[in-house]
């Protein structure tokens, strides 16, 4: 509530400037009102990218400009424009109001509140559209961002700073390991840590799904440090056009701030369809599968944007993890590889993996990172550095296993040691997990601790020794979660509490 | 069409700065039907281009026409009573609008309190 002073000495500064001086604006006439897209004569003076202003008080972008008209996308339902209109020159570019108070609440890419409560606290204008950091203003990626997922921080780390595709086909548990994610940030609001903030960006979603993703993330707590940007299925094209980049300024607000983001884009594939919709309602020429010619430069200039800040620039970061939703697990398409080739890896879901019971179900072989052991801690480093080669290993020999011939006791070895460590990466929905207990699964299977426990044993004896060591080794899950190597004292301490539960653990 | 040629069709149309209908009616007939969609297009522009609105809150209009005849030439000048103004002028030269009057400075004044 403003203090009615405040009001007061703003009219009276107002009215001072109550003179003679002449006030030139530029307007437009709406010529033509084509799905969405309005072409209007006049505004000779607007600029590519401009806000400007219908005569009901409906916002619109320029995004054509021709010699005699200018095309405008309308960012609300446009069906009541006509023809002969006005419209008006703002002379602003696009962007959102951002500010504290935007952490915890629901906005579409206007910065319009869509959860129903107060509105948001007025901030800083942050443009949808800036051009990305610089090459001296950045320093490589060094810090990990945990996600809390066993196979993507053993296999898969990512760095803060560091763009990460998340791509598979529908319904194959992409935006549970995005959500997961987010929720492992709260373990980075504790004293002594550097927090993550996160932005949930969700572009073409069903309602009800992003009910459901808000609806967690209040659960889990998480919605404390999230901001959930929604251009819906049902919203104008230009809504999910604009949502991504709303997405990244919010994250960049908190960014310069010397903070660290984590930005989900789900997904780009629908945002790449909504811009083909208005490039095509716009006339642009249409290249392969009907998408324009700057479908590439779409998603580079928002993915150049996830970016590591040096020390003298603030030492931020803005952390990305686009969604690409594929079609019958074709990697080669033409979306999928435009992605691919922007971003510093990729975690590929299988749907065969998916529907075997793998959950999480990504495919180590096809999954990447980039920046690979800059992003991970030491410890990590140290009991998943093989992690991958003998997931690899051991699926070449399942192939010849498949075929009963009789197998050397060494190969059968591996064969059992490579199921069980399959096995203990499977992680359920909505459970992420600290790095201490992470470490201690995987050491369970690299180690062969778990070679005497029957497959079908594996997730309960996980469970059961995680819950084992929280009430009786705490100081070691703590010491694990530092990051740093474990010392070989430490090791035997691990070991010996391995064995006393295996006393206690019944098959 | 090129728009080299709709321009000079359309210049062409004109005389003494007046839309000539025999020069249209002479045009028209050796139009296709999208050129001639297009050679409207364009005249309807250039009448646009060409017209400045003025509106004023006086209703002695003459002396106030040849004077923006005099600023605004060759364009052709409507001058126009408008009392919603309050006080004050409005200039419309197709997409520059000028204002000077007392309507515009009280609804920018309720902008800003709005904001």
């Amino acid at each position: 509530m403003k203090n009615p002073d405040e009001i007061i000495k703003s009219l009276e500064k107002k009215l001072e400037s109550f003179d003679q001086r002449l006030e030139v604006k530029n307007v437009g006439r709406v010529v033509k009102n084509t799905d969405g897209v309005i072409v209007a004569t006049g505004l000779s003076l607007a600029q590519m990218g401009e806000l400007v202003e219908f005569s009901d008080k409906t916002l619109g972008t320029v995004l054509n400009l021709d010699e005699d008209s200018v095309s405008i996308i309308a960012l609300e339902k446009s069906d009541h424009i006509e023809e002969g209109d006005e419209i008006k020159k703002t002379g602003k570019l696009l962007s959102i109001n951002v500010s504290e108070d935007i952490l915890g609440r629901v906005v579409n890419p206007l910065g319009e509140t869509k959860d129903g409560k107060v509105k948001i606290k007025k901030g800083k204008d942050m443009p949808l559209e800036k051009i990305a950091a610089g090459v001296v203003e950045r320093e490589p990626v060094n810090t990990p961002l945990k996600t809390g997922i066993k196979p993507i921080d053993a296999m898969i780390p990512i760095g803060r700073g560091q763009r990460e595709l998340i791509i598979g086909d529908r319904g194959t548990g992409k935006t549970a390991v995005a959500i997961d994610a987010i929720i492992n940030q709260k373990g980075t609001h504790k004293k002594g840590q550097k927090p993550v903030y996160c932005v949930y960006v969700a572009i073409g979603q069903k309602q009800s799904t992003i009910a459901q993703v808000v609806e967690k993330l209040k659960e889990t707590g998480a919605i404390d440090y999230t901001t959930i940007v929604v251009a819906s299925a049902s919203d104008a094209a230009s809504l999910l056009y604009l949502a991504p980049y709303a997405g990244v300024a919010i994250a960049e607000y908190f960014m310069e701030k010397g903070n660290d983001v984590l930005v989900v884009y789900d997904d780009l594939t629908k945002h790449a369809w909504a811009y083909r919709q208005i490039s095509l309602v716009l006339r642009r020429p249409a290249g392969r599968e009907a998408y324009p010619g700057d479908i590439f430069y779409l998603h580079s200039r928002l993915l150049e944007r996830a970016v590591k800040m040096n020390k003298q620039n603030g030492n931020g970061s803005i952390t990305a993890l686009p969604i690409i939703e594929t079609q019958a697990n074709d990697l080669s398409a033409y979306i999928p590889t435009n992605v691919i080739s922007i971003t510093d890896g990729q975690i590929f879901f299988q749907t065969d993996l998916f529907y075997s019971g793998i959950r999480p179900a990504i495919d180590p072989g096809n999954s990447v990172s980039r920046v690979g052991g800059a992003a991970q801690t030491s410890s990590m480093k140290s009991v998943a550095s093989k992690m991958r080669l003998e997931i690899a290993q051991y699926n070449n020999l399942a192939a010849f296993a498949q075929f009963g011939s009789e197998l050397d006791e060494e190969t059968s070895k591996q064969l059992e040691r490579g199921k069980r460590t399959i096995e203990i990466l499977k992680q359920p929905q909505y459970q992420p997990l600290s790095e201490g207990l992470e470490y201690l699964s995987i050491y369970l299977a690299t180690s062969g601790s778990l070679d005497d426990t029957p497959l079908e044993a594996i997730l309960r004896f996980e469970n059961q020794y995680h819950e084992f060591m929280k009430r009786k080794y705490q100081n070691i899950i703590d010491t694990l979660d530092n990051g740093q190597k474990p010392s070989e004292d430490l090791l035997k301490k691990i070991d010996k509490s391995i064995l006393e539960f295996k006393k206690m653990f019944k098959v | 069409m090129d728009k080299k040629l709709l321009r000079k069709l359309v210049l062409a149309s004109y005389t003494k700065g007046n839309l000539d209908e025999d020069k249209v009616a002479k045009i028209v007939k050796y139009l296709k039907k999208s050129e001639l969609r297009e050679y409207i297009k364009a005249l309807k522009l250039f009448e646009m281009q060409n017209t400045v609105l003025v509106s004023v809150t006086t209703d002695k209009t003459k002396d106030l026409k040849k004077h923006f005849e005099k600023i605004f030439f060759p364009k052709k000048v409507y001058v126009e009573y408008d009392k919603s103004l309050l006080a004050g002028i409005k200039i419309a030269d197709f997409d520059n609008i000028y204002e000077l009057n007392l309507k515009n400075k009280l609804e920018n004044l309720i902008k800003h309190i709005s904001e």
